[in-house]
């Protein structure tokens, strides 16, 4: 009876830990969610977690066809621009010009691994690009005045130029 | 052969600039007309392939020699290979360097714990704990200041920063492309509250440290690490640097002359002839303005950035190719010359400045043990900011007076000037 007991008790401690896991578990992918990459959805949660508020831009336009819809993050420090390909809803590039980074792990999400990982060119303490097949990372500015550029470059609905991601 | 001669242009330059200051005779001013028998502090400035220059040889770097001491004693080191920068603000040093005898005092909060930094650059950044040091720079000393020794601080590097931070991490001498920097900006302090609204609460900035965890806190300006040259006892209105002319599309090393004070002695007199711009203290103390083609732009005087950074595309100036060694560079077809206007941050004083633009790729491999380019540009990328690097540093004086501070018959302050030589 005691040791029924006992087990009884093992029993509903295990289960209270595996409904905290799932809670975790749960909770989670809404923490780590990254936008480049992700669904247009993103935006929203970026915006949540960087205390800024999104509104709708004017899209990019090529021979009439709206190819990348363009979404405005405002924050304190400055602005974000997020490019999404309207045919899969993916977002393919960020751009940010603010006062101080945002926070790029936030925003780059596995990109920001890569960065962290892969050596970027260092062009002196001002400017800092990677440059791939599939991605480009270019970031610069001084003080108190940023710019960055993130670009799926595969990604890129066809008629859109890396030059259009401003 | 190509060495010695470098050499010699530089060894005469540089002695044509020593013998000027010396004699005062900087356009004209003299230390009768001026009114000066005294001379500032000077440091000398070099330009070469840095601190490892067999795995890690630099471009474009300006270089000086700073002694740090454990503060009121004799207890001093003397480091080589101090990247002058007028791009920050601040004395920083890679921890690896110091020897193991220089005890420096590090900085607590009230609750003792330790004061950390952590400070972007957007080519990297760094991490490492804030200490006192008396910083020695040729006769000049700002006695008892905050510094940041970058790497070893034994606290582990937090999300705050480093999810803010472009990497890579530069706590080595390798990575940072230098043994420390003087940040010499017209800014005072690092991250001035006038300047840095609102006050930051992650990324760039000052965190305390305990065993535990790492938070970030607001420094009060006169904590922070900030231009040694302010604390200095008389030359502490501004600052002015002088490199040669280079002759060639590059050089194997440059010398040069940081002298500090601005109208403070015989030989750091700001001619009539200099074109003065006024920099913007309530954003950013080396914020002025440029235009190329009619296009306005932000615009920076860094001797951190090691090229001109222009609106190439607009310009019509190709990139160099992926596969080439100018990769990241600009290459026009052949030498071509280029005209932009620099003015103060409000418009005023707008001087047009012309320049040089070299294809990279073809001066890197014509002079592959070189260090000093001046002919070196990179593309803006899509920003606003127009950056007036290294490159624009040769050939001239180029004066900067800091913020707050006090020029005798010059112009108000903070402000970036300079004179062709």
């Amino acid at each position: 009876m005691f040791t029924e007991n006992i087990k009884g008790v093992f029993i509903m401690q295990l289960l209270r830990k595996l409904q905290l896991l799932l809670v975790v578990l749960v909770i989670t992918p809404s923490i780590c969610y990254a936008s480049l990459a992700s669904d247009v959805s993103s935006i929203n949660t970026d915006a949540q977690l960087l205390n800024g508020s999104v509104s709708k831009s004017s899209p990019i336009i090529v021979n009439s066809h709206e190819l990348l819809n363009v979404y405005t993050i405002n924050l304190s420090i400055g602005q974000i621009l997020e490019y999404e390909n309207p045919t899969n809803k993916q977002i393919v590039a960020i751009t940010w010009h603010t006062k101080r980074n945002p926070n790029i792990r936030q925003l780059l999400g596995s990109y920001f691994v890569r960065l962290q990982q892969q050596p970027t060119q260092k062009l002196g303490h001002s400017q800092v690009r990677y440059i791939n097949d599939d991605f480009i990372f270019t970031a610069g500015g001084v003080l108190n005045d940023r710019y960055a550029k993130a670009i799926l470059v595969q990604a890129l609905p066809t008629g859109i130029r890396i030059e259009d991601i401003k | 052969m190509m060495k010695n001669q470098y050499n010699r242009w530089s060894k005469n330059i540089f002695l044509t600039i020593v013998l000027c200051n010396l004699s005062a005779c900087n356009n004209g001013s003299s230390s009768t007309s001026s009114g000066y028998s005294r001379v500032a502090g000077t440091a000398p400035i070099i330009v070469d392939n840095g601190p490892l220059p067999q795995t890690n040889p630099t471009q474009n770097i300006a270089y000086t020699t700073v002694t740090l001491c454990q503060p009121g004693t004799d207890n001093c080191q003397t480091i080589d290979h101090i990247q002058i920068d007028t791009g920050s603000s601040g004395f920083r040093i890679i921890s690896s360097v110091l020897n193991s005898q220089l005890q420096l005092p590090l900085m607590y909060d009230s609750n003792g714990n330790n004061i950390v930094e952590c400070m972007l650059y957007d080519g990297g950044y760094t991490w490492g704990n804030v200490a006192y040091a008396d910083v020695k720079i040729g006769d000049e000393i700002a006695p008892n200041i905050p510094i940041n020794i970058n790497g070893g601080s034994g606290f582990a590097i937090p999300k705050a920063c480093s999810d803010y931070a472009v990497p890579p991490l530069q706590n080595t001498v390798a990575a940072f492309g230098a043994n420390g920097l003087i940040g010499i900006n017209p800014q005072l302090h690092d991250l001035e509250s006038a300047i840095f609204t609102p006050p930051p609460t992650n990324g760039t900035g000052y965190y305390s440290c305990s065993l535990e965890s790492c938070n970030y806190i607001i420094l009060p300006d006169s904590q922070q690490v900030g231009n040694p040259v302010q604390h200095f006892a008389i030359d502490n209105n501004g600052e002015l640097l002088q490199l040669p002319n280079i002759m060639n599309s590059a050089a194997e090393s440059v010398t040069g002359l940081l002298t500090f004070g601005i109208n403070t002695a015989a030989n750091n007199i700001l001619p009539q002839s200099a074109n003065v711009f006024n920099t913007n203290a309530a954003t950013e103390d080396t914020l002025l303005q440029s235009q190329f083609e009619s296009k306005l732009y932000t615009a920076f005087v860094d001797s951190g950035t090691s090229y001109y950074q222009i609106p190439a595309k607009d310009l019509g100036i190709p990139e160099c190719s992926k596969s080439s060694s100018g990769y990241g560079y600009l290459c026009p077809q052949s030498d071509i010359e280029i005209s932009g206007v620099i003015s103060s941050f409000n418009g005023s004083n707008p001087t047009i400045y012309s320049f040089m633009i070299a294809n990279a790729t073809t001066v890197f491999n014509q002079y592959p043990n070189a260090a000093a380019f001046p002919y070196l540009a990179g593309s803006l990328d899509g920003s606003n900011q127009v950056i007036w690097g290294l490159p624009f540093f040769y050939g001239k004086s180029v004066y900067l007076g800091l913020d707050q501070a006090q020029v005798v018959s010059g112009p108000s302050t903070p402000f970036a000037a300079y004179v062709e030589q």
